[in-house]
């Protein structure tokens, strides 16, 4: 059986797209790397996007906002009508935000979340490279999730300096009926506490109304095999680590059914 | 009493360079000749020598500016202009500031200068083809490149987080 194709966009300056196609090759798609400039026949060729992590145009003005006002954006909008997944992974999910694929609740495009710099009570709290957990609601809203349980906890890396989540005060009044990824602790509780970058609502990511784009500031694909995972956590997955030293294996990590399901949800396109 | 301080970049300013590239290829708007960027600092003191005493933090702290990068000026920002040209001058900040309250202590702790307040701001100086209406031109400029409002308009703020606010060129800059 033919391999759903799936291509990671490189914009000028992203830094993780060869760990982000190795993600999704091995989960069991064809992975292509795209260029930010790439004609458009080539660019409709493939059944999913993902727009990787890094640091696109330097940041420059505002993390993502000048790769969002790119042509290729545009091909992503016809991508988006066509049902296709896209995932937005760090500075994807900035660039994403900035082009209103997400959360997109009238199918307008308007921008309705941002990302602002890391900052808690009104000190700037800089760049953050750190290991989280995240829990998922409503998994059953976005074709990303469809391997995942409601409420499931799961720990993964954040590496950004940008990453605190605004949102607009029309969609904070009448909050959308979408997935949703929250800062949490290991045992599941939301507070600022546990939010590393005093994100609004303790947001991670966010699904876009029709389930098929995501956009999320942690990094799944520096969590997708076990061996990626860090020996001081204490959770499950830990647990598994030293199991798999010891036995000299190598599992998925926690996050390999996003890819898994991404690659799923491309098949059907 | 506040004293104003624009400090801009001794190198080309890469950050200018691409939003002139974005306004101009990506979002289409042709009048645009030149843009600066600077980053503006409102110091509010009680110091009868305001000026000789932030000329003194300058001098020995990198706190305010690395002046082997950084160029300051005072009260205001020195700008060309020819004669078909019009200026807009747009100021960018957060609409929740963030405290700059260790940084001044910071600077009492290594310099002695008390300052009371320290503001900073983002801002951009828009030179472009002038137009028969002044302000038909900022509220274009507003719609197209400034102010993001959907995914193929402004880059300059982001309204969910950042105020922009037009300054009066004629009060922050020294035209030439």
């Amino acid at each position: 059986m033919q391999k759903p194709k799936i291509a990671v966009i490189q914009f000028p300056g992203s830094n993780c797209e060869y760990e982000t196609l190795r993600a999704v090759s091995d989960y069991g798609a064809e992975a292509g790397l795209l260029r930010w400039n790439v004609p458009e026949k080539e660019f409709h060729r493939f059944g999913g996007y993902i727009l990787p992590g890094g640091f696109s145009y330097q940041d420059r003005i505002r993390a993502g906002v000048i790769a969002s006002r790119l042509p290729i954006t545009g091909f992503l909008h016809q991508a988006n009508q066509e049902g296709k997944p896209i995932l937005g992974i760090c500075n994807g999910c900035q660039i994403l935000a900035e082009t209103g694929l997400v959360p997109n609740r009238k199918a307008d495009l308007k921008i309705e979340v941002a990302l602002a710099p890391n900052e808690k009570q009104k000190n700037r709290l800089g760049f953050i490279c750190d290991w989280t957990y995240v829990k998922i609601e409503k998994p059953n809203k976005s074709l990303f999730f469809s391997e995942f349980e409601n409420g499931e906890v799961l720990p993964i890396p954040i590496n950004h300096g940008e990453g605190r989540f605004v949102v607009s005060a029309e969609m904070a009044q009448e909050w959308p009926d979408l997935t949703a990824l929250r800062f949490c602790d290991q045992t599941g509780l939301e507070n600022e506490a546990n939010t590393p970058n005093g994100s609004t609502y303790f947001l991670a990511g966010i699904a876009n109304v029709d389930g098929n784009v995501l956009a999320l500031m942690p990094h799944p694909e520096r969590a997708a095999w076990i061996r990626q995972m860090p020996s001081w956590l204490t959770d499950q997955w830990a647990k598994k680590k030293k199991q798999d030293f010891s036995a000299q294996t190598d599992s998925v990590g926690p996050w390999a059914r996003l890819f898994q399901s991404m690659v799923k949800a491309a098949a059907k396109v | 009493m506040t004293n104003n301080l624009f400090i801009r970049t001794l190198n080309m300013d890469l950050q200018a360079v691409s939003a002139y590239e974005a306004m101009v290829h990506l979002l289409r708007y042709s009048d645009l000749k030149k843009i600066l960027r600077y980053r503006w600092l409102q110091i509010t003191h009680a110091l009868p020598q305001g000026a000789e005493e932030i000329q003194k933090v300058l001098s020995e702290t990198y706190y305010l500016m690395n002046p082997n990068k950084e160029v300051a000026n005072f009260e205001k920002m020195p700008i060309s202009l020819a004669s078909d040209e019009a200026i807009f001058v747009l100021s960018v900040n957060e609409k929740e500031p963030v405290s700059q309250a260790e940084l001044v202590k910071k600077i009492l702790n290594k310099t002695g200068v008390n300052f009371t307040h320290i503001q900073t701001s983002t801002v951009w100086a828009l030179v472009v083809k002038a137009g028969v209406s002044r302000e038909t031109q900022a509220q274009d400029l507003l719609e197209r490149v400034v102010v993001t409002s959907s995914g193929k308009a402004g880059i300059l703020a982001n309204p969910l987080y950042q105020n922009a606010t037009w300054l009066d060129p004629h009060q922050y800059c020294e035209l030439k």
